[in-house]
């Protein structure tokens, strides 16, 4: 059915006149059926309850946790190592895409401090088969949300009908959506069919034009890593000037957000209409991952979808600052390692 | 196959590890057959008390016969990883023996009173107020409880007591802690987080203290405790949210994580799970207190090390991974390499 599929058998593209080129994009992203069925499978089963069958995150279990499953539709990802950058075309992609890592690594390490499991213990081809059904899940959902916005927002006429006649109009096009939607209900068609059916061709064509560009924003992204700049310290261990220095950066670039180094951040709204809170980073809770490249990535590509900018670190030496920066963030937890007078700063008389 | 054996070798967290039913598409006439025969033998029984014990008589010795079998084809208990789960067994082997032995007389003078002939006049002859009876079914299995009571007390000292060679229980005491390797296992919804101390620097001062406020040097793992052979592995028990129940077949090991407490375990751990292949038997981590929705993700694994070097390298390895300055995980996995590419 349509470009997506059925969960039973998901697949990207395979249907229209670009059909070749799309099938030839989703196979590099990894993106075959035998390997979405596989993920689809495994995601009905370990996945589904929580993040819901269309990666809606509303499944059953959702409304208990905090915070709210991931809502795949939105094609956003929190914990990316896409570095900026411009397409083929020389166009900005749409939003922020991950890389394929960044989602395996969720998966292998799940999310500390929510209600994300680790799946390290699946088999390897699950857990990749996982990766790209989430994959697919995004791309499906963002292709369907412009879909149906341009469908309804086609309906401007029986809009302003409805404005001269509120009560008639509204109920001719009730009958008429309500004609659509029952076929939609159905569970062997699908967002496409819906507006294939009720509206005109034009939007089939529109919706494979946008699938094609968001598969190479899928591509675009994961060959188009952060590379980290080398910490000029290299192994050696963080030193009390280091320290002082990632203290001083932090009170420049982060503690508008992390107030009191995130013991009393204010809340704020992500773009999923979701209440977040900028991390507490006086416990050693790090929702995207402890290592020091991790928190590297968070402060160069920020987190798009809560509104976290990424550091701006122009002036002097970049790398030597980051990795301060760096260096800091991971020391903070450890009133121990901390020089007396930073460590007043930050826990008082604390010791441990 | 109905009954089947938990994988060996690698763990697949997408079967149980342990032993479970599996009903393939073609075995599903089985429980509908289960169900009709019971019917019918139901309908027979209610014609006569004769029949009746027919089928207590039967049933007592399908159990007794299957019970036999599951022992005699190791399907009965999982493998045991050290001597205090050998221990655990003997235990569990003492109770059922006392137990099957008063199951199998109950049994006996079920049937023989649904098949004597009823006395003359009609009428039962009554027991109720007969002090001797009465005694007798009080001091009886009162004895046999407390030869279970006693025998089972050096097995608890070892299990709930601090140390690993007092059969008297001794309270956890920071200061006097011997253990070789302190890990804080950290039950959460719904995964563990394991935090190890690094065994080669100083033991932390005060390990309690330890398991509320991480090191700087702590290796964080989830889902996976390691030790070596022959170690004595100090467990610091906890949970950020709900009661977790840490549970390991193999160690016949099972403790409750109760909010805002830290509870002490000792672990021995007297075997590896490395085969001399360098496979791996799966042992098996389980949350066995129901915790919420994704109660049955709590699933992890132990792994015992042959050797303190076999371990040390694991640890160093992973402690390396959790450092890391660049991204190891970007090069290793680029789609076109993976194997889900090739199906
Ligand atoms: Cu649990």
């Amino acid at each position: 059915m349509g470009q997506f599929g059925t969960p039973a058998k998901p697949r990207v593209g395979n249907e229209g006149s670009a059909a070749a080129a799309i099938g030839k994009l989703s196979a590099s992203l990894n993106l075959a059926p035998a390997v979405l069925e596989r993920g689809s499978k495994q995601y009905r089963r370990l996945c589904l309850h929580c993040h819901g069958l269309g990666g809606e995150g509303a499944g059953a279990t959702s409304g208990w946790l905090n915070p709210l499953p991931r809502d795949f539709r939105q094609g956003e990802f929190k914990f990316i190592s896409t570095a900026e950058h411009k397409l083929e075309t020389g166009n900005q992609p749409l939003k922020a895409r991950p890389r394929r890592v960044d989602i395996l690594r969720t998966l292998h390490q799940g999310l500390d401090g929510t209600s994300m499991p680790s799946f390290a213990l699946l088999a390897e081809e699950d857990i990749q088969a996982l990766a790209s059904y989430t994959l697919h899940l995004s791309i499906r959902g963002e292709v369907e949300y412009w879909a149906l916005y341009y469908a309804l927002r086609q309906d401007a006429e029986t809009i302003k009908a409805i404005e001269k006649d509120p009560k008639k109009e509204a109920q001719a096009r009730t009958a008429r959506f309500l004609a659509g939607a029952l076929e939609w209900e159905d569970p062997e068609a699908d967002v496409e069919d819906f507006v294939a059916k009720t509206k005109d061709k034009l939007l089939t064509a529109g919706m494979e034009k946008l699938l094609d560009r968001l598969l190479r924003e899928y591509a675009a992204a994961d060959n188009n890593p952060i590379q980290p700049m080398a910490d000029p310290y290299g192994d050696a261990p963080t030193t009390s000037q280091s320290l002082a220095n990632g203290l001083k950066i932090f009170q420049v670039q982060c503690v508008n957000c992390h107030a009191g180094y995130g013991r009393q951040s204010a809340l704020r709204f992500d773009n999923w209409g979701g209440v977040v809170r900028p991390a507490n980073l006086t416990t050693p809770v790090y929702k995207g991952g402890r290592r020091p490249v991790d928190l590297y990535y968070r402060i160069f590509r920020g987190i798009p979808p809560c509104g976290m900018p990424k550091a701006n670190l122009q002036d002097g030496d970049p790398a030597r600052q980051a990795w301060d920066l760096v260096r800091f963030l991971l020391a903070i937890p450890y009133p121990e390692t901390l020089p007396p007078e930073i460590r007043q700063q930050i826990h008082g008389g604390a010791k441990q | 196959m109905l009954l089947d054996k938990g994988p060996s070798a690698a763990f697949e967290a997408t079967e149980p590890a342990v032993l479970h039913f599996n009903w393939s598409a073609s075995e599903h006439w089985i429980p509908l057959a289960l169900t009709a025969v019971a019917f019918f033998t139901w309908l027979l029984a209610t014609r006569s008390n004769k029949y009746w014990a027919a089928l207590i008589g039967l049933n007592a010795a399908t159990l007794a016969g299957y019970t036999a079998w599951c022992a005699c084809n190791q399907l009965w208990l999982p493998e045991t990883a050290n001597d205090l789960g050998a221990e655990v067994d003997g235990l569990f082997n003492l109770v059922l023996f006392l137990t099957s032995i008063f199951y199998f007389i109950t049994q006996a003078v079920l049937i023989y009173t649904m098949v004597q002939k009823p006395p003359a006049n009609g009428r039962a002859k009554p027991v109720h107020g007969n002090h001797t009876l009465e005694i007798a079914w009080m001091l009886v299995p009162a004895f046999f409880l407390a030869v279970i009571a006693i025998a089972q007390l050096p097995t608890w000292a070892k299990m709930k007591g601090q140390t690993s060679d007092s059969s008297i229980p001794v309270g956890y005491d920071p200061a006097t802690d011997s253990s070789d390797l302190l890990v804080t296992v950290t039950g959460k919804q719904w995964e563990w987080r394991m935090r190890y101390a690094d065994p080669a620097k100083a033991k932390p001062t005060n390990p309690l203290l330890w398991a509320s406020t991480p090191a700087a040097d702590d290796v964080h793992v989830v889902n996976e405790l390691h030790a070596w052979q022959g170690a004595k592995v100090r467990l610091m028990l906890r949970t950020t949210d709900v009661i977790h129940s840490f549970f390991m077949p193999q160690f016949r090991f099972k403790q409750d994580m109760l909010p805002g407490k830290t509870i002490p375990a000792l672990l021995r751990t007297d075997k590896t799970n490395i085969n001399s292949d360098g496979t791996e038997r799966c042992w098996e981590i389980a949350c066995a207190e129901l915790c919420g929705g994704n109660h049955y993700r709590m699933r992890g694994k132990v792994v015992v090390h042959a050797t303190r070097e076999d371990f040390m390298r694991w640890l160093s390895e992973t402690k390396t991974k959790q450092t890391a300055r660049k991204d190891s995980l970007a090069a290793a996995t680029k789609p076109s390499d993976t194997p889900a590419g090739k199906e």
